[in-house]
């Protein structure tokens, strides 16, 4: 059974998006904060690259908070690398404590609900989230060498090289983080490495379903549901689950489906990764700053699986965890 | 909504390529590469006054450096999802599977990263096709001494 937590007085303080240039080409470009010209963020390897997106994020960050380094209590976050190399070679020079979390594409999510838990809680007054992902260091750790010629499938997607970071705050500001509902470990029996959208459109199901239980609420209620990276294939899987519960899904969207230009056949079904919803959030956080979106569900997605698992013909466990945010305008 | 359900609604939206454009297209582009690599081993036997043999090996050598510059400069993945199989299939496809990972382990170095990684995606087809190779070998030297075909 997933649990389901309640926040009193946490509220989102501001966001900063950076990204890489295919995600400049995006619809969603004016939205972010800074984008580099390539995803090695001119730096030689793509590991460097990821870390100096992550640092320049931490700067802008912190700039447009008004904030500094003492202010922050804790960190949460990670990255998509192995043992988040990327995250702990950013964040060695940086006295903020760290707590690195990894829990695929839901990174943010779960980063954004357990600041929220240590707001709530007062062990801090600011804390920061972040989910970074890169091109580079993940197509060659979940897939193929990044120029080798195989045909890919339509519904594959495409990692985003983005970091969104956010400072949740116990001062007052116009954005509320209101509840989190973390979700659990699913099995959908559906194992297609080429197909990751549809394999976690189940737990997308699941964790959207039990935080409408917990908290009472209708999906009408919601102003935006927003998924992280199912891509064309799994946002079309989950509104047709819905509809066999005659339950409309109505105001929703995928990060992955909107992070790029789909007429670009080289963006196949859509983007993915840990920065996909993270970058997303710049687009949430300006409506909701204004208040054009009251009431929002944040949904991250995430397939748990390796490629040593894959080539053991193992399942592929995918998990989702969701945060609602209110506009209080 | 169950897990069988949810399995239904997953098999309803899957999106595939059309099989036979796609095999049209692997046909005409592994045609064409075939129709190259003879005119490029017909140049070396007729014009260059190569002998057959080495005419054939200036034409694989032709055509796998091609294969590299490509890959190098990013165009082969591109093409290549186009033409899949008529890229994969020849020896276009092996060059592409050798120097992908090869370029990966650039920043790991000579070693541990080039000359480690080089193999990493092709060495099951040098691996297993050896084996086969003294398989079918030993087939045929079987068959030889029972007098069943000559050498």
């Amino acid at each position: 059974m997933s649990i389901n937590v309640n926040f009193e007085n946490v509220f989102l303080k501001g966001h900063v998006s950076v990204t890489g240039n295919k995600e400049k080409d995006g619809p969603m470009c004016n939205f972010y904060d800074f984008c580099f010209g390539d995803e090695k963020a001119h730096q030689d390897t793509f590991e460097d690259g990821e870390s100096t997106m992550i640092k320049k994020a931490l700067v802008l960050l912190l700039k447009k908070t008004k904030l500094s380094y003492e202010d922050i209590g804790v960190i949460f976050g990670g990255d998509l690398s192995n043992q988040l190399s990327s995250s702990s070679q950013c964040f060695k020079d940086i006295p903020i404590s760290y707590i690195g979390l990894y829990s695929a594409c839901s990174t943010y999510i779960l980063a954004l609900g357990l600041a929220a838990s240590f707001i709530n809680a007062k062990y801090v007054n600011n804390a920061l989230c972040y989910a970074s992902s890169n091109y580079g260091v993940a197509e060659r750790q979940f897939r193929y060498p990044l120029e080798y010629g195989i045909c890919k499938k339509k519904t594959t997607t495409v990692t985003v090289s983005g970091v969104g970071a956010s400072i949740v705050s116990s001062l007052e500001s116009k954005i509320k983080v209101v509840s989190f509902t973390i979700g659990e470990i699913y099995d959908s029996t559906y194992n297609n490495v080429d197909d990751l959208g549809g394999v976690m459109a189940y737990s997308a199901y699941k964790v959207i379903t039990s935080h409408l239980k917990k908290t009472n609420s209708k999906i009408e209620d919601y102003d935006l549901i927003v998924t992280g990276d199912l891509s064309t294939k799994g946002s079309a899987v989950l509104r047709e689950m819905f509809k066999k519960d005659h339950m409309n899904l109505i105001n929703y969207c995928d990060s992955g489906e909107i992070v790029y230009n789909l007429e670009d056949k080289k963006t196949y079904a859509g983007g993915s990764g840990a920065g996909c919803i993270a970058i997303f959030m710049s687009f949430i956080f300006s409506k909701m700053d204004r208040g054009e979106i009251r009431r929002c569900l944040l949904i991250g997605t995430g397939a748990l699986h390796s490629q040593t698992s894959t080539l053991q013909k193992k399942c592929i466990p995918t998990i989702s965890h969701a945060v609602e945010l209110r506009s209080v305008i | 909504m169950n897990i069988v359900e949810y399995k239904k609604i997953v098999s309803k939206n899957n999106k595939n390529k059309n099989k036979i454009i796609s095999s049209v297209l692997a046909f005409l582009g592994g045609g064409t590469l075939g129709i190259i690599s003879q005119a490029l081993s017909d140049f070396g036997f007729y014009v260059l006054h190569y002998s057959r043999e080495n005419s054939y090996a200036f034409s694989t050598l032709v055509i796998v450096s091609i294969a590299c510059l490509l890959t190098i400069l990013s165009f082969y993945n591109d093409i290549s999802q186009i033409l899949s199989a008529g890229l994969f299939v020849p020896t276009t496809g092996f060059a592409n599977s050798v120097l992908s990972p090869s370029i990966e382990g650039r920043d790991e170095g000579l070693i541990r990263g080039i000359g480690a990684r080089m193999f990493s995606l092709s060495g099951s087809v040098i691996g297993i096709g050896i084996f086969f190779c003294v398989f079918v070998t030993l087939i045929k030297y079987f068959l030889y001494i029972m007098g069943i075909i000559s050498l």
